[in-house]
């Protein structure tokens, strides 16, 4: 982040806590999903962080809640952000950053093809990867492939 | 009558998805008004792998080679986002001499890449020739990978800590010649390419892709230097030992067709410059002089200059089996021929990755496909569809 970035003022208006950092030295923040859009909008908007490039969006599959993990860029800056959002286990689902970069539209539903994760007011939620009949969310921890087609070995 | 009627109608058609132009598996719906494409919808997965599940049942190592074949134009850029990836998270150092090692071989990947694009990109817009011309230094260069590595295209030559193998006796010699080779061979395509009329015609001022659009849909690598933003990982964020390096980074002002073929020759040239610098500067010099060195030598201290930590090849030896990188997680981003390629790792102390996510350049650039070619003519899609060099192989995963 640039050095005028100020924390303390974000720590207190978008509630957000700052997560240890990746090996790699990013730095990593979790952010709740209320929050998220008006943070993001920040980031992207102010004139010391201007993250205008949204590079990628996974999702992870933890014990107890799925992970959203957006990948931001600043090309202005050079600087990488790391930013998460915690999901609950039953009917995960998070506002959709559409809006802000039209970027998130097909990572967006790649997340959902591969961990069901519901993202509110998408343009077209659908699975892009796999085909439109596919059972299931394959990257799920507990996801069994129950397909009759395949083969013992392939399930 | 009834004829009358259907000219008025929109035509739904089907490109691909064995479409020859598509560069793989790639089917795009369009709506046809006439000749002007109304919309575009692409419908990607046909090469789905499942390179992130495969990695949930597999150990680091086995899951090595595997990664060469997310993006078999460019294998070594794949598993060096891999290897930096989990060097980071188990802390492994990499020597100087496997750092020189990869940055020779990932630009000469690079260069073949280019080459592969320029074939096919001018393969669709109708001319052969440059074809011939490009195969014909790929040749030179996949023949250099041959004898390094044993493989043609997908290479398994780095490992984490380092490389695999030293470069064979006589290996240098034949790079530096080739590199000394290349610039006029760069010549003879522009002789012919850059100043072609139809060519000029068929790509100036052709899929014009403004920054704002750029940097929205995350396009990266050649692609967004054509549009004139100046974004190279090897100079802003420099992984590896780029920051040695002296080079520059070519930008086009138009962003159209005509200025990402512009970036991509120049980036080419600048390659061959990289190497032939890192040709002279890799530590230790050539592996016989090295071998010589370092038995005469025979010192072992960390710092010397045959014999210590930055003239060998592998920083630690892992023993595959047991190797477990302690929890966490890293991020690498590799400036890769066609844009950054992210990959994300996920450790939880077990010996299988918990999580690896592939952040792969081309799925972007197929995403904003449907904007480039809104209200254009039906027979502008190659030209941009093909200027932006996508593997598709790269967009499923």
């Amino acid at each position: 982040m640039s050095e005028t970035f100020n924390n303390i003022v974000i720590d207190e208006k978008f509630e957000v806590k700052h997560l240890d950092k990746t090996s790699d030295d990013i730095e990593v923040i979790d952010v709740s999903k209320d929050k998220l859009i008006e943070f993001a909008t920040y980031l992207k908007m102010h004139i010391n962080t201007q993250f205008n490039m949204l590079l990628s969006i996974s999702g992870i599959d933890k014990a107890d809640c799925f992970e959203v993990v957006y990948n931001l860029f600043s090309t202005v800056f050079n600087k990488k952000l790391i930013l998460k959002v915690r999901l609950d286990k039953k009917n995960p689902n998070v506002e959709s950053l559409c809006g802000l970069y039209s970027a998130a539209n097909w990572h967006e539903r790649e997340t959902y093809d591969l961990f069901g994760i519901n993202f509110n007011n998408h343009p077209e939620l659908e699975r892009i990867l796999l085909p439109k009949d596919w059972i299931g969310h394959p990257l799920r921890k507990d996801y069994v492939n129950k397909d009759k087609r395949l083969s013992w070995n392939e399930r | 009558m009834a004829l009358e009627s259907t000219f008025k109608k929109e035509m739904i058609i089907n490109v691909g998805p064995q479409h020859p132009s598509t560069h793989g598996v790639l089917r795009l719906v369009m709506t046809l008004d006439g000749e002007i494409i109304k919309d575009t919808k692409p419908v990607i997965g046909y090469l789905h792998r499942g390179m992130e599940k495969l990695a949930e049942s597999r150990n680091y190592f086995q899951y090595l080679p595997m990664v060469d074949r997310i993006d078999y134009l460019s294998s070594f850029f794949c598993s060096a986002a891999f290897c930096y990836a989990v060097e980071s998270i188990a802390g492994i150092k990499v020597p100087k001499r496997a750092e020189y090692i990869r940055l020779i071989t990932m630009e000469f990947n690079r260069i073949t890449s280019h080459l592969m694009w320029l074939a096919a990109f001018l393969l669709d817009l109708g001319a052969t020739t440059p074809m011939f011309y490009a195969f014909r230094e790929r040749e030179d260069i996949v023949k250099l990978f041959e004898d390094l590595t044993g493989q043609r295209m997908m290479y398994n030559f780095y490992t984490f800590g380092g490389v695999k193998k030293d470069l064979p006796e006589g290996w240098m010699t034949k790079a530096l010649d080739l590199c000394k080779l290349m610039p006029k061979m760069f010549d003879e395509y522009e002789a012919i390419i850059t100043k072609n009329p139809i060519f000029m015609e068929r790509t100036k001022g052709v899929g014009v892709l403004t920054q704002k659009m750029a940097t929205d849909y995350a396009i990266t690598g050649a692609n967004i230097r054509g549009s004139g933003i100046d974004f190279d990982l090897r100079k802003t964020n420099p992984y590896s030992v780029y920051d040695e390096i002296e080079f520059n980074t070519h930008l086009s002002q138009n962003s159209d067709s005509y200025d990402r073929y512009m970036v991509r020759i120049a980036e080419m040239r600048e390659s061959v410059k990289i190497i032939e610098q890192a040709l002279k500067q890799i530590p230790g010099g050539t592996p016989e002089k090295l071998k010589v060195k370092s038995v005469n030598c025979g010192c072992k201290n960390e710092d010397c200059e045959f014999c210590g930590f930055d003239a060998q090849l592998v920083g630690k030896k892992l023993n595959a089996a047991v190797f477990k990188p302690p929890a966490g997680e890293a991020i690498s981003m590799i400036e890769a021929p066609r844009g950054i390629i992210t990959c994300y790792v996920v450790s939880d102390g077990t010996n299988k990755p918990s999580r690896v996510k592939w952040r792969t350049p081309s799925f972007s650039s197929v995403q904003v496909l449907p904007e480039l070619i809104k209200g254009k003519n039906y027979s502008d899609l190659m030209p941009i569809f093909g200027s932006l060099d996508v593997v598709l192989p790269e967009v499923d995963r």
